[in-house]
């Protein structure tokens, strides 16, 4: 019997020894991998998919959700933003904030906006408020002539990119700035993308895209505000 | 809605991105007249010359120069070729510049 036992041994020992190995530096990738994956994904902005959850994960997981129930919950990773230089930075409403224009303009009456960054968004312009003639640069417009700037992000992305942009200009950051008879004209140079060129020029050149903003203020109003 | 001018002499020379729009005003008081207005600064010229001096209106209550009425209100509009035609300003029109015949105007 012993003598059996021993063949077996000898003759599993090779295997048996592999077997374990491998299932080691299984164990060990999956360990790794697990732990650096939401790492990844929130510092590269990249996407990589979570292994399946055990049963004993998800009682653990159960047990942290209700522990924190008071707390937000995450996002599932298909709807976290993918981070991108292709889309502004949008700080999201805190709860309080809700009441807020796009999430960002304060409602100071009469029709009068106010963004974080200090800019006015106020009654004017052929559209009739400038948060309207603003929207016009969140869509493209492939038959007006000449050029039209399209902002990343619709209203949202266009406002919190024009308060980014007003930042800049207001520290001077690869910014050129004209004033004449209470108008400024800001062109601030972005770093990245912020929307594209469209309007029939940018459909012939297959909308490139764009990186500067030109702002044309009045004191702090949004006179208006592209990408170009 | 389309919201840019059916006939434009030029790019905007101050801020680049706009179009220098014929626009006509004082249609219902048989008074009309016509100016240049960038559809995205809003400078204003009272000739259709870019090169001419220009000015700006109030940015929240803005009025047409010559008439002092609202300049976008409904005694004024982009301009048609007839409009173009009755101020005389034809010459002045860029075609490159127009919006399409079938493209909707304001």
């Amino acid at each position: 019997m012993t003598e059996t036992m021993d063949k077996a041994t000898t003759r599993r020992g090779p295997t048996g020894k592999q077997t374990t190995f491998g299932g080691l530096v299984l164990a060990f990738v999956i360990a790794l991998y697990t732990y650096a994956q939401p790492i990844l994904n929130e510092r590269m902005g990249w996407n990589l998919p979570a292994l399946p959850k055990t049963g004993s994960a998800e009682v653990a997981e159960s047990k942290t959700t209700t522990k924190t129930a008071s707390e937000p919950k995450p996002r599932p990773l298909a709807d976290r933003p993918v981070a991108s230089s292709t889309k502004p930075t949008i700080k999201p409403a805190p709860a309080s904030d809700l009441k807020l224009l796009y999430g960002l303009l304060k409602d100071l009456g009469g029709e009068r906006y106010l963004s974080p960054g200090g800019l006015l968004f106020t009654r004017g312009s052929a559209e009739g408020h400038r948060l309207d003639h603003l929207e016009r640069h969140t869509v493209d417009d492939p038959q007006r002539p000449g050029k039209h700037g399209v902002f990343d992000g619709g209203m949202e992305g266009a406002l919190a990119t024009i308060d980014r942009a007003y930042e800049r200009a207001i520290a001077g950051a690869k910014t050129t700035k004209e004033v004449e008879e209470g108008r400024t004209i800001y062109t601030v140079d972005m770093g990245s993308r912020v929307g594209y060129i469209g309007g029939r020029d940018g459909n012939r050149q297959n909308k490139p895209m764009a990186r500067r903003v030109k702002m044309v203020l009045d004191k702090d109003r949004v006179i208006t505000a592209y990408p170009l | 809605m389309a919201m840019a001018p059916r006939h434009s002499i030029d790019y905007c020379p101050i801020c680049g991105g706009g179009l220098c729009g014929i626009r006509i005003c004082g249609m219902t008081d048989d008074k009309p007249h016509g100016l240049i207005i960038c559809d995205e600064c809003e400078a204003i010229w009272t000739e259709p010359d870019s090169s001419a001096d220009h000015q700006y209106p109030d940015a929240e209550d803005a009025c047409c120069p010559t008439c002092e009425k609202p300049l976008w209100g409904p005694q004024s509009r982009w301009a048609t070729w007839d409009d173009c035609s009755e101020l005389g300003w034809l010459d002045a029109i860029d075609p490159q510049l127009d919006i399409r015949s079938d493209e909707g105007f304001v």
